[in-house]
């Protein structure tokens, strides 16, 4: 039982270990707390959550799609607008390796305050999250252009970035990697759909056979 | 017409995709893969019953949880832990779910700080609730919260502590000792500012133990109703766009509320009341969906909460004129008088023609007349939130302010068990296999006004109750009754038509209309005028859905057939509220009216009872509203169904007979 306990530690003090710097860092100043004891924070060590994985297979194409609705669609408001509007003005011209970044900032964390907390630097930001896209942030939720952020922005810009990247289909050997890739990450075949990501049959036939 | 086009459509791709045939290697090697990491492989089927266009794959689970909050991960644990096959359906990672914005805590009768009893919790509640609350219900809420706490602290929720190491209990309004008569109670568990975190991480946590199939960022359609009975539910995944039919014996509800309808909100853009819409569709009712919970001073459009703190510490509300109004409403508390009284001065200024702004919609909480020092030492995070989301450098210029919708005290209505009910010739029946819990559900444990702290706890009493129930009732792995093969067609084609829409209306304009509509004719200030033109308002953008227009072809990650899908779901909330509310006439909770400013129980409260004859029930509004919508049209019918004023054990914990509200 006491072994269990204490492999139970290592095992989750290791797959926590990013979270060190969010633990010893400053107490956070903001929120109520009445008098209420000092926070232990010891929730993030002793219960796991299965790590994150980022999915290097991922066409880029669809991960700014997923981005897209997972910056859009958080778990408190302040995040829904911030981060949907930071979206509407980056993702689509964020480099691969700043939408990586970005994908571990809004989907590892599993508190959308420490997040939020980060980006308003009311809080230090962790190593593993520190990088261009969070200074970008950072930056961006300064709100120097003292803009009103009411709320997320309509969806529509999207139409005319979608026709730029509609005319740009991807090449035939790209799209049959998507395909590949998509069974192995559980996706069924979508024909017809998503422009950019147009599985013409005959192009699929060809490839398979 | 736009059926028909759309109808074509389907039968013309299905030509296409016999003619043409789809690889059979890819397309099994995704189904296989597909369910070796998701649900149960040997259960899993795709079809082309109602759809060849979209891939249809039907699964069979004991029990199916839609919603992944705080409730619903209550809900699918606990049937998992029973040994029930369970799918979790949810259209955001569970750790993305709105409870974890919630920060205040957990109201559990411990009595840590001091001598504390259930039934004096039991009683602020029912007197919280105005009387319109289910005391069966909040009975068995208010005397399962100590070992609901505790049980989440032995599942390892790390509670603050006293300095003996018990739970620490702060205090919280509305809550009291002894019947109301031993002054404030420390009756709210948390774990420092994170408390809504905490419990969805420790939940969430807790049911990775079990074999739970979590299908994450899936959207639910509609609920599979046959004959009365619920089958499941049917909902889109958005990585790739397959449809899938969840077939279960049991299905649970745990959607959370519908605070997006209005256009000043605290809670997260996700909130847009899937579940009750799903019901709806279905042709069972919503229950007091006309009470809606305001905060006095949320950023006006963010709906970012400016804390009641800021009137402690000497902020002011300003109109248009400069004016501090809120001497004139209340001479003696000026600032500092009780939400309600704020709330409602605010929005009559605002109707009066003295709001601020360009549309002179919402009024000033003027801060900068305070020095600087004390701003950042007594109220820190404020400026931080007003320049990000206002623009505003609280030092120099005011917060625009607006009442902003808390949270929503109806839903679907249940029993105390957990159990969706209908109320058929004055007799509540159970809707079999149909379940839900959380803001959801209206089982009513809130009434006409929800307490602090006490949300959480019907978190996780209410979807430990539904598994329980299933539990009591049903066995792992009995047989599913037959379904339909066309079951859920409908939902497809509905989906078919948004994504190809053509019409003139964006999804984001009828939204905003519809937010504004609900925001100034259903919101804190309510009188007959206002609410009925507010309801034919209501009417007409009902219609408008029909004449949308979406953008985005695509299927996969499809975020603006997701928001259209959340808009028909919003605008189907939106007229039960603004239509109950006009048909109640009567003030109670949170529902207000200037033109019947009193509640009105079956007998006058205020005086003896002795003498009075007892009021018939179409003439007293001590009763629940039910509301129903005919889908085509936007049509809002209206019944009435008694409220329930017997606790479980009458010996136990007398139930609390109505009396006049007063704190």
């Amino acid at each position: 039982m006491l072994s269990s306990i204490v492999a139970k530690r290592l095992v989750t003090g290791m797959c926590q270990a990013a979270w060190r710097p969010a633990i010893t860092g400053l107490v956070s100043s903001r929120g109520y707390r009445g008098d209420s004891p000092e926070d232990t924070k010891v929730d993030l060590i002793e219960i796991p959550l299965p790590p994150w994985k980022e999915n290097p297979n991922e066409p880029i194409d669809i991960k700014k799609r997923r981005l897209l609705y997972e910056s859009r669609k958080r778990g408190m408001l302040e995040n829904c607008i911030l981060l949907s509007l930071f979206a509407k003005r980056y993702l689509n011209t964020m480099t691969e390796n700043q939408l990586k970044q970005y994908d571990r900032l809004i989907n590892e964390p599993s508190n959308d305050w420490d997040i939020y907390y980060w980006a308003t630097e009311a809080q230090p930001t962790p190593d593993v999250y520190q990088g261009e896209v969070m200074d970008m942030l950072k930056e961006f939720t300064k709100n120097r252009n003292h803009e009103q952020r009411l709320d997320a922005p309509s969806l529509e810009y999207l139409e005319k970035e979608n026709h730029t990247t509609c005319s740009s289909t991807p090449s035939a050997p790209l799209v049959f990697q998507c395909l590949l890739e998509s069974c192995a990450h559980k996706k069924s075949v979508e024909r017809g759909g998503m422009p950019g990501f147009i599985l013409k049959t005959e192009v699929l036939d060809k490839l398979v056979n | 017409m736009a059926s028909v086009r759309a109808a074509s459509r389907l039968l013309s791709k299905r030509v296409l995709s016999t003619a043409k045939a789809v690889p059979a290697a890819a397309v099994q090697g995704s189904r296989n893969f597909h369910f070796s990491i998701y649900g149960k492989k040997k259960n899993a089927k795709v079809s082309d019953d109602i759809s060849t266009q979209y891939p249809v794959v039907d699964h069979e689970f004991d029990a199916v949880v839609v919603g992944a909050g705080g409730a619903g991960l209550r809900a699918a644990f606990g049937l998992s832990e029973a040994g029930f096959n369970t799918a979790c359906v949810t259209k955001l990672f569970p750790t993305r779910s709105h409870t974890v914005a919630a920060q205040g805590g957990i109201n559990a009768a411990l009595g840590n700080m001091e001598e504390d009893d259930w039934r004096w919790h039991f009683y602020d509640t029912v007197k919280g609730s105005d009387w319109l609350g289910d005391q069966d219900a909040i009975h068995y809420m208010t005397e399962q919260a100590p070992a609901a706490v505790v049980e989440l602290e032995n599942f390892g929720m790390p509670f603050s502590r006293t300095e003996e190491g018990k739970i620490y209990q702060r205090a919280f309004g509305g809550q009291s000792l002894k019947y109301g008569k031993g002054g404030q109670a420390h009756r709210c568990c948390c774990v420092a500012d994170r408390t809504g975190h905490s419990l969805l991480h420790t939940l969430y946590g807790r049911s990775l133990r079990y074999d739970t199939s979590y299908f994450v960022e899936y959207f639910a359609l509609d609920l599979l109703m046959e004959n009365g009975e619920c089958k499941g539910v049917i909902a889109l995944c958005m990585e790739d766009g397959s449809i899938h039919r969840f077939r279960a014996q049991n299905t649970v509800i745990a959607t959370g509320g519908y605070g997006r309808t209005y256009f000043s909100c605290t809670s997260a853009h996700t909130s847009t009341g899937d579940g009750n819409a799903m019901v709806t569709r279905a042709g069972l009712p919503c229950q007091d969906m006309e009470f809606v919970q305001f905060h006095p001073t949320g950023i006006y459009g963010a709906g970012c909460l400016i804390t009641e703190g800021c009137r402690g510490e000497g902020g002011i509300l300003i109109n248009s004129e400069g004016e501090r109004f809120m001497e004139r409403y209340a001479p003696n508390a000026k600032d500092l008088a009780s939400r309600d009284v704020v709330s409602r001065s605010m929005t009559i200024e605002i109707r009066e023609g003295r709001g601020v702004g360009p549309e002179k919609d919402h009024v000033y909480l003027q801060l900068h007349h305070l020095p600087p020092q004390q701003l950042a030492a007594r109220l820190p995070g404020i400026s931080e939130t007003a320049m990000i989301f206002a623009g505003v450098d609280v030092t120099k210029e005011p917060i625009p302010v607006l009442p902003t919708v808390h949270y929503n005290m109806g839903g679907i209505p249940t029993n105390y068990k957990g159990q969706v009910i209908t109320h058929v010739s004055g007799e509540d029946k159970v809707v079999p296999g149909l379940y839900a819990c959380g803001e959801a559900a209206s089982a009513s444990v809130h009434g006409a006004n929800r307490l602090g702290a006490n949300s959480l706890l019907d978190l996780v009493v209410f979807g430990r109750a539904c598994a329980l129930t299933i539990a009591e009732e049903h066995k792992p792995g009995e047989k599913l009754s037959p379904l339909k093969p066309s079951a859920g067609e409908e939902s497809v084609a509905n989906l078919d038509r948004l994504r190809f829409a053509n019409g003139s209306q964006r999804t984001s304009e009828i939204r905003l209309n519809m937010q504004k509509t609900m925001q100034s004719h259903a919101a804190v200030f309510r009188t007959g005028s206002v609410l009925k033109e507010g309801c034919d308002k209501m009417d007409a953008i009902y219609q408008t859905v029909e004449d949308i227009k979406t953008f985005d072809r695509g299927i996969v990650w499809n975020t603006d057939l997701v928001e259209s899908l959340e808009l028909q779901n919003l605008l189907l909330n939106a007229v039960q509220t603004i239509n109950s509310a006009e048909q109640r006439k009567e003030s109670r909770g949170a529902h207000a009216r200037e033109d019947y400013k009193d509640r009105v129980d079956e007998y006058d409260y205020s005086k003896p009872l002795q003498g009075q004859e007892k009021k018939p029930f179409d003439q007293h509004w001590r009763k629940h509203t039910l509301s129903f919508v005919d889908q085509k049209t936007g049509k809002v019918t209206l019944e009435y169904r008694p409220v329930i004023d017997s606790s479980l054990d009458e010996q136990d914990c007398a139930h609390v007979p109505p009396a006049i509200r007063s704190y």
